[in-house]
């Protein structure tokens, strides 16, 4: 028998973030991969568009601090960002896009155990694999920057799908969707 | 006796491994803050007459240099073929060139070290070899870096490809996030999961 106290039922952090908070949620880690993808791109204008040399290309924040840039501080604190968030807002997803942000969830863990050996070496002073600079498994065959955009973009790929389908849900998805995202949904004009 | 209906237990081990990882990574950083390494000595020194060829460059830190990208180069101030004789290594606390039989002349040799902590060292030591004369002074357009000594970053045709890629990624997750939230109804061909 439970007592009722009269006292809302207290709701954890976690469940707060993927239930009334989802939406306002996703859209604030959103906006910090979209940041980190603009400084990406800017970068790629700079070197292809406005001609720039590769080193001088630092995106927008690269320009005011270049130690920004190459610290792996930075790295390692994006990829655990990307983890934790991924992680954090995951119980808000059902159905089709529940699969699709595990995978991103998954591919994630292991960009982030790359970036851990980085940061270990980095921060210990020490190099693995007899290499000559802080090296990361997959490094050893293909090389960091190609190595890890291609992690960024095959994490992304399917954070994108999740959350299309996400917002996007079937009627039997719609159904078992019980976070904010829900919040007047609308069923869409049913083509000719 | 009846057994008691309990929730079921949401999978949180992952939670607190990844707290564990946060808290062991602050720890890290505590425990470890490797200081910054700076440049002690070039070998040759800049400004330095030699009768004989060096056997290699070398650029000593004052501690261990843990760096990320490292370049090293030298090349004769009139032009000329490359006088490296294999690529520049980074050891515990010094970055070393080989050199091949370098006729008498004048030589640049030029350094840039980007460390993991995002500081960068560079720098030049002009030398001459044979000739019993010290180096002409550095004059105003004397480059810090040897052209081509060094290539940061990528611009290789598959990062295009991948960014072009993201930034079509970027497009679409901007218009989801966006667009108001719709159910879309279910066709004879739609998957459903459910």
């Amino acid at each position: 028998m439970s007592l009722d106290t009269g006292r809302p039922e207290r709701v954890s952090l976690t469940e707060s973030i993927n239930g009334r908070h989802h939406r306002a949620a996703l859209n604030l880690f959103m906006i910090v991969v979209l940041a980190h993808w603009a400084e990406h791109l800017t970068q790629a204008y700079q070197i292809w568009v406005m001609g720039w040399p590769v080193p001088e290309s630092r995106g927008v924040l690269g320009l005011a601090y270049p130690w920004l840039v190459a610290s792996e501080w930075l790295h390692y604190g994006y990829a655990l960002v990307m983890l934790v968030g991924l992680w954090l807002l995951r119980g808000g997803f059902v159905g089709r896009s529940r699969g699709w942000w595990m995978v991103a969830f998954g591919l994630q863990f292991w960009h982030h155990i790359e970036h851990l050996l980085l940061f270990v070496q980095a921060q210990t002073s020490t190099v693995f694999f007899g290499q000559a600079v802080p090296t990361s498994l997959l490094q050893l065959v293909i090389p960091r920057v190609e190595l890890h955009l291609f992690y960024n973009t095959v994490v992304f790929l399917p954070m994108v799908v999740a959350m299309y389908l996400h917002l996007r849900p079937n009627q039997a998805e719609a159904a078992r969707m019980s976070c904010s995202c829900a919040t007047g949904l609308t069923v869409a004009a049913a083509k000719p | 006796m009846t057994a008691t209906a309990r929730p079921a237990r949401r999978s949180g081990w992952f939670g607190y491994l990844l707290a564990a990882v946060v808290c062991a990574v602050v720890v890290l950083a505590a425990v470890s803050d490797p200081p910054t390494a700076q440049v002690a000595q070039v070998s040759p020194a800049d400004g330095a007459a030699l009768d004989t060829a060096p056997a290699d460059v070398v650029v000593t830190f004052d501690g261990p240099a843990v760096a990320r990208e490292f370049h090293l180069s030298v090349v004769a101030a009139g032009g000329g073929p490359p006088v490296a004789a294999g690529p520049a290594r980074l050891e515990a606390q010094r970055m070393v060139l080989p050199l091949s039989a370098t006729p008498a002349g004048e030589y640049l040799a030029a350094y840039h070290v980007l460390l993991v902590d995002g500081q960068q060292l560079s720098g030049f030591s002009r030398f001459t070899v044979g000739t019993g004369m010290p180096p002409a002074p550095a004059s105003l357009d004397t480059p810090s870096i040897v052209p081509g000594a060094h290539q940061h970053g990528s611009d290789d045709p598959v990062n295009l490809g991948l960014l072009l890629l993201d930034l079509v990624l970027v497009l679409v997750a901007a218009v989801v996030l966006l667009r108001r939230p719709k159910i879309r109804e279910n066709r004879p061909w739609t998957y459903d999961s459910a």
